[in-house]
Parts: C-alpha cells; sequence; structure tokens
C-alpha cells in the first residue's frame, strides 16, 4: 500500500525571487537584494515539497572578538551544524557515487529484472568539518598560544539522469509465506551540471595567543553540457526477508563505485576570482558503502491495516534513522513519518484513491540544512489505478 | 587583527550562518577586553593645574598625563583587515565606535570639563595613528560638576563621505582609542570612572558587491 509517485512541485519554489539563483542572469539589482541563499538551498533539498515557509539568512551575524575568544552570533537561530550532512534524500554526497534520488523516475518489470530510469536535481549534501582545536573556540574555548585553527567545507548541487538495473534472486525457504531475495543492482548515472564549492580556512595564533595569521583557499568546480562532463556507476547489494506479517531489509550501497567529472575551476579570493583554469578532471574508485537496514511490521487491527516501520543507516561520515506509521482503511491511507538525516523531518501524508488514481497530500515540516532553522512545505503524489493494483 | 587574507573571515563567516541580500556581517571588537583592569575601572588625580590626562587604548591601555607620548605599540594601534571590493559604494561599509562610561566627579572645587573619546584610524603602515592617522570620530560629553555623579553613553559612525571613509575603504588600517578626561581651565583632575561599553564594529552587506 504505498503512496504513489511524488511530484517534484519543489521545483515551483524556484519562481521565488528569494530561491531563484537564475535572476543572477537576468536582474542583477534584484538578485543582490532579493536572493537568499539559504532559502535557495532549503528548496533544493526538498524537491518533493513547494516549502511555503522555508528558512532564511539571519539579517545580522556577528563575529565578536574579545581579547582571547572569538564568538559567532546571530539574530535568532542557531548557527550550521558542523559535521557532514547529507543531501536531499539523505543519500547523496558530493563527489560521490551516492548522488541524489531521482524527483522523477520510469519503472519497468520484466520478470525478475527492473530497470528504473529518472532525473535527478538536488544538493547533495555538504561537510563543514572544524579541526578540533577550531571546535573548541566556536564552543567557547579560549585561544590557545601558538596554535592551528582550521575549517575544511564543502558543498555541492548535483543533476542529471540516472538508471539502474538489478535482478531478484529468490532463495528458497521451503515455508509459505516467507521468502528470501537478494537484489544486486547497478547503478548509472550522467551528470548535465554539477556546481561545487570548496573552503579551507587556516589561521595561527601566535605567542600571546592573538590571532596572526590567516590564509584560506576557496574554489569553486563546476560543469554543464557544453562545459564537461561527469557520470558514474556503483554497484549496490540489496536483501530482503519476509516472514509475515514481518518484512526485514538490508541494503549496501556503493558496495564499489567509479565517478568522474571533468569540469572547469576557479579559484575565488577576496570578492575577485582568478582566470578560470581549463578543464579540471577526476576520477574517483573504490568502496565507500552506506549500509541501510530496515524492518516493518504488518497488522490488521478491525477494518484498518497498519504498517510501522523503522530504518538507520550508517555511512563513515553520517548516520541516517527514521520511523514510519501508515494505516489504510478503504479508500484512504494516512501516514506519519519521521527521519534524522543531521536534521529532524516529519511528514504527514493523507491519500485517497479516486477514480483516475491515488492522490496524496503531504505536508513536511524540517530543520533546514545550512541554517537548522524551521521551515515547512507541501507535497502532491499521485499514482494511476493501473500501477496501483 | 593582522592577517593576510580579511577575505577569510568573511567567507568563514558565509559558511556558518549563510548568506542573504540583507544579511549584515559583522566585525565586532570588544575593546573593553583589551582595557587592563586597573583602566577599565580607575582613580584620575592630576598633581599640575590644567593637566589633562590620556588614556591610551588599544593594543592594550596606558594612563598617561599632560604631554607624556604613548609607547611605539600604543602608537602603532592594531590592525584590522576586512574584505572590500575595488568599488566599496553600495555595500553599506561602515565603522561604529560605541562607548559608555560612567564618571564621578570626586572633586569639590573643581569642575571637569569635558571627556572626550576619539577613535584614530590610519594607514596599516603608519608608525603613529595619532599623528598621523585622522581622528575619525569624536565622542564628546559634557564633564560632571564637583561631587556629580554622571553616565554617559553613546555610539557613532563613519559612513561613506565621512571623515576617515577613504581610509576606511583600504580594508587595511590601524586603529587606536584615545580618552582625554579635561579639566576645567584652572582647575586639576580628581575623579573615579569605570568603562562599561567600549566597542568598534566593522559591518557591511557582502551579497551587495557581487559584481
Amino acid at each position: 500500500m504505498s503512496l504513489g509517485q511524488r511530484f517534484p512541485i519543489g521545483l515551483l519554489g524556484f519562481a521565488f525571487d528569494s530561491r531563484n539563483p537564475f535572476l543572477y542572469q537576468v536582474d542583477r539589482d534584484k538578485f543582490r537584494q532579493e536572493f537568499d541563499f539559504i532559502s535557495f538551498y532549503d528548496q533544493l533539498y526538498s524537491p518533493f515539497y513547494l516549502l511555503i515557509s522555508p528558512s532564511q539568512s539571519p539579517e545580522e551575524i556577528r563575529l565578536i572578538i574579545e581579547k582571547e575568544r572569538i564568538r559567532l552570533e546571530t539574530d535568532g537561530g542557531r548557527l550550521l551544524a558542523r559535521s557532514a550532512v547529507p543531501g536531499s534524500g539523505g543519500i547523496s554526497l558530493p563527489r560521490s557515487s551516492l548522488v541524489p534520488l531521482p524527483f522523477i523516475s520510469y519503472p519497468v518489470a520484466f520478470g525478475k529484472w527492473r530497470v528504473d530510469t529518472g532525473a535527478y536535481a538536488a544538493s547533495t549534501g555538504y561537510r563543514f568539518v572544524p579541526d578540533e582545536n577550531l571546535q573548541g573556540l566556536l564552543d567557547g574555548d579560549t585561544l590557545n598560544p601558538e596554535t592551528q585553527y582550521s575549517l575544511e567545507s564543502q558543498l555541492a548541487i548535483d543533476a542529471g539522469v540516472s538508471a539502474s538495473i538489478s535482478h531478484e534472486f529468490e532463495l528458497l525457504t521451503g515455508r509459505p509465506a516467507q521468502g528470501i531475495f537478494i537484489v544486486p543492482r547497478v547503478k548509472t548515472y550522467y551528470r548535465i551540471a554539477y556546481v561545487e564549492l570548496d573552503y579551507l580556512f587556516v589561521s595561527e595564533t601566535n605567542r600571546d595567543g592573538l590571532p596572526q595569521y590567516y590564509d584560506s583557499k576557496a574554489s569553486l568546480f563546476w560543469l554543464y553540457p557544453s562545459r564537461g562532463w561527469g557520470g558514474g556507476a556503483r554497484f549496490d547489494l540489496g536483501a530482503v526477508l519476509l516472514s509475515f506479517p514481518w518484512r526485514v531489509g538490508l541494503s549496501l550501497l556503493n558496495l564499489y563505485r567509479i565517478d568522474y567529472l571533468a569540469g572547469s575551476s576557479q579559484r575565488v579570493e577576496a570578492f575577485s576570482s582568478a582566470p578560470a583554469e581549463g578543464l579540471t578532471r577526476s576520477l574517483n574508485y573504490g568502496s565507500d558503502p552506506l549500509f541501510f537496514v530496515s524492518t516493518a511490521i504488518e497488522q490488521r487491527i478491525g477494518r484498518t491495516m497498519l504498517v510501522l516501520g523503522i530504518n538507520g543507516g550508517f555511512h563513515g561520515e553520517y548516520r541516517l534513522f527514521g520511523l514510519l506509521l501508515r494505516a489504510r482503511r478503504g479508500d484512504w491511507i494516512a501516514e506519519v513519518k519521521t527521519a534524522w538525516q543531521s536534521q529532524w523531518s516529519f511528514t504527514t501524508t493523507i491519500a485517497k484513491k479516486l477514480w483516475l488514481g491515488k492522490v496524496g497530500v503531504s505536508c513536511n515540516l524540517h530543520n533546514s540544512p545550512l541554517s537548522d532553522r524551521v521551515s515547512w512545505g507541501v507535497g502532491v503524489s499521485f499514482q494511476s489505478r493501473r500501477r496501483d493494483r | 587583527m593582522k592577517g593576510r587574507d580579511g577575505f577569510a573571515l568573511v567567507v568563514l563567516v558565509l559558511f556558518i550562518a549563510g548568506c542573504s541580500g540583507s544579511s549584515r556581517y559583522v566585525l565586532d571588537y570588544n575593546v573593553l577586553s583589551y582595557v587592563k583592569e586597573q583602566h577599565t575601572v580607575g582613580d584620575v588625580e592630576s598633581s599640575k593645574i590644567d593637566e589633562e590626562a590620556h588614556l591610551y587604548i588599544l593594543p592594550y591601555s596606558e594612563l598617561l598625563f599632560g604631554n607624556e607620548n604613548p609607547d611605539l605599540i600604543l602608537r602603532r594601534g592594531v590592525e584590522y583587515q576586512y574584505p572590500v571590493p575595488s568599488v566599496p559604494e553600495g555595500g553599506n561599509l561602515e565603522l561604529l565606535l560605541e562607548a559608555g562610561i560612567k564618571l564621578k566627579n570626586l572633586s569639590t572645587e573643581h569642575q571637569i570639563d569635558e571627556v572626550e573619546i576619539g577613535l584614530y584610524i590610519a594607514e596599516a603602515e603608519s608608525q603613529d595613528i595619532f599623528s598621523e592617522g585622522e581622528k575619525a570620530l569624536e565622542i564628546d560629553f559634557a564633564g560632571a560638576e564637583p561631587n556629580e555623579e554622571v553616565s554617559l553613553e553613546v555610539q557613532k559612525k563613519i559612513v561613506e563621505g565621512s571623515p576617515g571613509w577613504d581610509i576606511l575603504v583600504t580594508g587595511d588600517i590601524r586603529c587606536g582609542i584615545e580618552i582625554v578626561f579635561r579639566p576645567v581651565s584652572g582647575g586639576t583632575l580628581h575623579l573615579k570612572y569605570a568603562i562599561e561599553k567600549l566597542r568598534i564594529a566593522i559591518s557591511l552587506i557582502p551579497f551587495a558587491y557581487i559584481p
């Protein structure tokens, strides 16, 4: 009893001036006054929800320098989470074969084979990793003499098409209502556009514990159809155990990957950019697995069918966690879902079977990436009567 | 703050807190934290008639009388670096000085004529900001009658077109503060003071500088 295909209505959000980066080309003055990077990134992070109240940048950001301390304050709201934060859908990362989930996809099954083709465009998350010294400083420690403080960060946006092919192997258990399935999958993707900002900040203190030296390296990398390309493939392996009313799933995504990027890069220093360098290429391969485990139980209570599910994801850099409760009664389905993907999100959905298919409306509440403020939006889903059978 | 690349700080802050067309970034220097404890709350008593007391601040503090000159380090002040584009107009670049002082005139005979707080700024190479630089901001408080206790608080800004603007837009300045306690003509100083607030804030809207 799925809720159907979600529509990427979040794309409509980019029509608002505060979330529209294309204003830079169309109306530069308006862009300077209206564009809000946090709102834009928040919408990009939520392609399936039109954000009614996206997160906004603070009006004032203060770097307060006292004799031995440095503090950061904003006019309300907490500062950005300092960690590796996965992108939309919780699985993507910059420069990784863990590309975002497609916002629109077309699955086709041939017996035990399944092909899923789709298009994606979303944030692939960011890393914001201060070293131990800087982390302590931002938490209120005093500056230490002759100490180095550094920060590494990376933020990326990825758009492209992906196709996966998988085959289901059923292991015979000899028991009715039980089954074990092994599903290897190869996922390939082609990047149409990719933008990445990398930044390294290093500071050192002198003998008196005062900042005496700053250095920063910022660089921008991008590609689009006439300027570079990117693509790759990864190998995933999944296993499902069905034993009514239980269902347990184990997945190893990105068990092996190969990822290629060719695009332009540019160093950015003090409001002026160095001339763009020639085509920069990078090839990454190897294993960088994301391990998923999920379990669900289905239970009928009177005329209502209930599904309770829980899942967890473990990666070298981050953790994911989700909880779901879904109820179906007659033509109605209601779902409550909460997830932790370095930020909390909470989604409620209500769907009804109509003559043309199943139509669902969702409301999503989440801690916005980067700013950690709460924003909310609405989404819609649809499943045709033919596919719902 | 001495640095090779002031832009680093702003980018750091941008990464930490996000940015929009209306986000103002402020480098806020709590000058009070650089003032020695005995100079934050102190007594001033001059021995000569008409002798002024001068409290020089940044990178530390020293209280001197009459025509005594501050040492070389105080004369150089501190260096602040911050990013300024080649066309600085439009980003609402400003420098703010905010001060708050409590003052008690302990003299039973003489008035305190005035208390003057001056912010001096000069180019980064300057060896003496007080003689080579510009008194970019000046806050004058009316003094106090004998035995009177007064509380003073005010803030002033350097904005586009103000004195010191040309130095401010270089993005690499030296600055220091001088507080002058001035007795009434023919009088001496005998007072107690407490500096409650002293900060310099350099702020701008980075989005306005996007080319």
